[in-house]
């Protein structure tokens, strides 16, 4: 796993994107961007250089599962990790979010400790 | 109103009589007319009494059986709200307590790594300057090592103390969200209660008040509250005492359980 990988934090709640940015950094990972909906964040993509995607699902203009979907759909970034950090723990919304190809997902609140195994889960998928 | 004007033209009939037998001062006739029209106008006056008293407890019958109100009252919508806003009372002063306990605890350490560096800095200007004895310094220097352990131990314990301090800060996403719902409840209410009293004014009203049934009022069309069920299915943050067993998970632990039994 690249520590220096650019990471993306999308959540509509300012306080989640710095807490969970604080998190990342903590784990080494210091080379974050943030957005606060799909909306934004996907030109952030779309320009490129991001090599991994951790968002929330329930914001206004565009949620966490369209973009999501976006992101598959895109020739560009099909391939990119996404991790879904969100407060939604209805068992047909994870089934959505696994069929929509999520790579990981956290529910709120959760703690520094979730976050790490999460993330080290889906790098070692992806490097092994 | 037709019947007004046929009244009317009964009223000026008889009128019109009185006139003619006050002339001819016929009392006992214009003494009967005269009865008979205060008979008259005061069967319109409690007619139309009448007809107000019926149109009001109509209106307020409409209102009792509106479903809409019902729903408001019971239905979920106002006792959802108050389960809860109290719920994120409960969150916001669980992150309080946690933030001041987390404080509480990091605060003698800052005190203790503070006084500590303070004496050693004096001994080591003594040092420095030449001012120590040789057993002395063998002492600063077992007193040093001793600080540096406590100091590094104390110093990972701040760390710990501040992430859950910067973890407790959560609760302004989950309470945000919560928040956000019931202001969309009172914004529904809202626009229940303005729709539940224009159709009620015209209930009141001269025109269609027969056709204006409460069945027809509940029935009209969905109300906000309905409309905004169906459009949205994210539940955000789970409430206690609010949630479909059911269909909800209980945790991070059931979240990881269904995605590795879909392979995951």
């Amino acid at each position: 796993m690249n520590k220096d990988m650019k990471i993306l934090i999308v959540d509509d709640f300012s306080t989640m994107r710095r807490i969970i940015k604080n998190l990342l950094r903590d784990l080494g990972f210091t080379n974050t961007v943030e957005a606060d909906d799909g909306i934004t964040a996907l030109p952030i993509l779309q320009a490129g250089g991001i090599d991994f995607l951790v968002t929330d699902w329930n914001m206004p203009g565009m949620q966490g599962i369209d973009l999501l979907k976006k992101v598959r759909a895109d020739e560009k970034l099909s391939t990119m990790p996404v991790l879904m950090v969100t407060a939604e723990q209805k068992r047909e919304q994870i089934i959505e979010a696994a069929q929509a190809g999520v790579n990981g997902y956290i529910v709120k609140p959760f703690t520094a400790a979730t976050l790490k195994e999460k993330i080290d889960k889906i790098f070692e998928r992806i490097d092994g | 109103m037709a019947e007004g004007i046929v009244l009317d033209e009964a009223f000026i009939m008889r009128a019109k009589e009185l006139v003619v037998n006050a002339e001819s001062g016929n009392d006992e006739a214009v003494k009967a007319i005269l009865d008979e029209l205060i008979t008259m106008k005061e069967t319109s006056l409690f007619q139309e009494l009448g007809k107000l008293t019926r149109d009001v407890h109509e209106t307020f019958k409409a209102f009792r059986t509106d479903s809409r109100i019902t729903e408001l009252a019971e239905g979920g919508g106002i006792a959802d709200a108050k389960e809860r806003l109290h719920y994120v009372v409960t969150m916001t002063q669980k992150a309080a307590d946690t933030t001041m306990s987390q404080i509480e605890n990091a605060i003698p350490l800052c005190e203790s790594i503070t006084s500590g560096t303070s004496e050693l800095l004096s001994s080591w200007e003594r040092f420095t300057h030449r001012q120590m004895e040789a057993e002395e310094f063998r002492l600063l220097s077992k007193t040093l090592k001793v600080f540096l352990e406590t100091a590094n131990n104390d110093s990972k314990t701040l760390m710990s103390n501040l992430n859950e301090v910067m973890m407790a800060q959560s609760y302004q996403d989950l309470t945000g969200q919560i928040i956000f719902k019931v202001i969309k409840l009172v914004e529904d209410v809202e626009e229940d209660l303005i729709n539940l009293i224009k159709l009620s004014s015209k209930h009141m009203g001269q025109d269609a008040i027969s056709d204006l049934s409460a069945d027809s009022l509940s029935g009209a069309q969905p109300s906000a509250a309905e409309k905004n069920k169906q459009k949205s299915s994210l539940d955000g943050p789970v409430v206690p005492g609010l949630v479909d067993e059911a269909e909800t998970l209980a945790g991070q632990d059931e979240v990881d359980d269904l995605l590795s039994s879909l392979g995951f």
